[in-house]
């Protein structure tokens, strides 16, 4: 019992930072907001492309809002339910076979 | 991976070089061991005493296996052998493979798919590991297919247009087996298809219905194909065979017989790269000779070359191990290259000549590529 209110108040804790954090009133998913290092922009390549161009679409759209100084309306908001990391999952593929290379490239 | 047309002989020279002097090897004869697995794979195993141990899978999965909206499917299923499979990541195939000396090639034909991989016996457990992973649970990650694209179209840009106008030939013959799923044997029809290429040569196949690789006239005409002629035997000599006869002098052409046996068909016929002013002549007398019976001078010409020929194609392993798989998949059983020469042995003049009357009340299929405008058509042959 005392194991499940746990898990609710962490996801409701989740909820509350998640809100806090802002950049879903530009209408950004998580996944978005990743800094393009190597391993992402190789991440990038693998994704359909239909996926890039929503995420490009995306982050455009939140430019044009951050220079008019001025946010999504509420209903338009990204809801922390909706967010799926439709990205990260590549990025750690990506990061394992890199430190798979650069673990043979140590040893031989 | 790697195309086979870029592997340098390196060995050749260190043989020559560094093993001049190596005491004769005895001779023995090689043991081809073959069976028949319960989930129906056919096993075959030829120990040669060789320090090389070669093993090809094949697969059942050659261009005829390709639904018509999927064309040069088994091109890119070839090409992408390893690339990333479920158990291993294409880095780690290649790296690890690299580090035991390993060498890995994937080949297809018509009709199957060969991974071959060659080893020294002392790495072979790792080598088989890796072909295994290699074979099974392929990925084909969307990405690394797309990388691959450039060196795929490399390759078949590498294709020479010889090649292509028996391809051309071979595609009237054999029709796809996804469509027939419900009668085993193909119908032969005959046909043309040209493709103009442009150039200053015109390169012609010319072929009658073959014998599929199952029967006995499958090697007779062999025979034939190889008694037709196979381009002047000394370098730059005189070529003096049937074919080379037939054209008469025309300038420089090259022409030689082919012979492909498939598992319920096959084409018999004649290849030839002419200048494309002398098209007509040379395809028209071409046309002739196939119809003719060969002398029995040129049949045991014929023998004796093709003899070699296999038997010198043995010496390579590789393709001795495709062509093991090759026999298992065809017709169930192999036959190692000494008993093929003993069967060719025993093939007599009259056995050819009776597969090639037969194949000439076929009718005549032509694939033609380069520069076609004095090619004759089919019909006017």
């Amino acid at each position: 019992m005392a194991f499940r209110t746990t898990a609710v108040a962490r996801s409701a804790l989740k909820k509350w930072a998640y809100n806090l954090s802002g950049f879903n009133k530009y209408g950004l998913l998580r996944d978005d907001c990743l800094y393009e290092n190597e391993d992402v922009q190789e991440a990038l390549r693998r994704l359909p492309e239909h996926v890039v161009d929503e995420r490009n679409f995306r982050i455009v759209r939140a430019v044009q809002l951050s220079i008019q100084k001025t946010i999504l309306p509420k209903e338009e908001w990204t809801k922390y339910e909706e967010d799926k990391l439709y990205l990260t999952p590549i990025v750690e593929q990506v990061i394992k076979e890199r430190q798979e290379r650069e673990q043979w490239e140590k040893n031989y | 991976m790697s195309s086979k047309s870029l592997a340098t002989p390196f060995i050749r020279h260190v043989t020559s070089r560094g093993y001049a002097q190596t005491a004769p090897v005895a001779k023995k004869e090689a043991r081809l061991q073959t069976s028949v697995l319960p989930n129906k794979t056919f096993v075959a195993a030829l120990d040669n005493g060789s320090p090389v141990t070669r093993l090809t899978i094949a697969f059942k999965a050659g261009s005829r296996y390709e639904p018509q909206t999927e064309l040069g499917l088994a091109h890119v299923l070839r090409s992408a052998a390893g690339l990333s499979t479920k158990n291993s990541s294409a880095y780690m195939i290649r790296r690890q493979l690299t580090q035991i000396g390993a060498s890995f090639t994937a080949s297809g034909d018509r009709e199957f798919v060969y991974y071959t991989v060659e080893a020294t016996q002392d790495n072979l457990k790792t080598a088989l590991e890796y072909l295994n992973k290699i074979v099974s649970n392929q990925e084909f990650r969307p990405w690394e297919l797309t990388d691959n694209l450039p060196r795929l179209r490399y390759d078949i840009a590498a294709l020479p247009p010889q090649d292509t106008a028996c391809l051309l030939a071979d595609s009237l013959q054999l029709s796809s087996l996804v469509q027939e799923s419900k009668s085993d044997t193909t119908t032969y029809y005959g046909g043309e298809l040209r493709k103009e290429m442009g150039g200053d040569l015109a390169h012609v196949a010319l072929a009658l219905q073959g014998a599929p690789a199952s029967i006995p006239q499958s090697l007779a005409l062999a025979v034939a194909a190889r008694a037709l002629g196979c381009g002047p035997v000394t370098k730059w000599g005189a070529n003096n065979s049937p074919v080379a006869k037939a054209i008469g002098n025309i300038g420089p052409f090259a022409a030689a017989g082919f012979n492909v046996s498939y598992s319920d068909s096959g084409l018999f016929g004649v290849v030839l790269s002419v200048p494309k002013d002398e098209a007509n002549a040379a395809v028209k007398a071409v046309a002739n000779l196939l119809k003719q019976p060969l002398s029995a001078d040129a049949i045991k010409a014929g023998k004796n070359q093709l003899k070699l020929q296999v038997l010198a194609e043995a010496e390579d392993g590789t393709s001795l191990a495709e062509s093991l798989a090759a026999q298992g998949l065809f017709t169930g059983s192999a036959k190692s290259p000494l008993d093929i020469a003993r069967e060719i042995d025993q093939l007599s003049t009259n056995d050819v000549s009776q597969a090639m009357s037969n194949a000439s009340r076929s009718k005549l299929s032509m694939g033609s590529a380069g520069n076609l405008a004095f090619v004759p058509f089919v019909d006017e042959l």
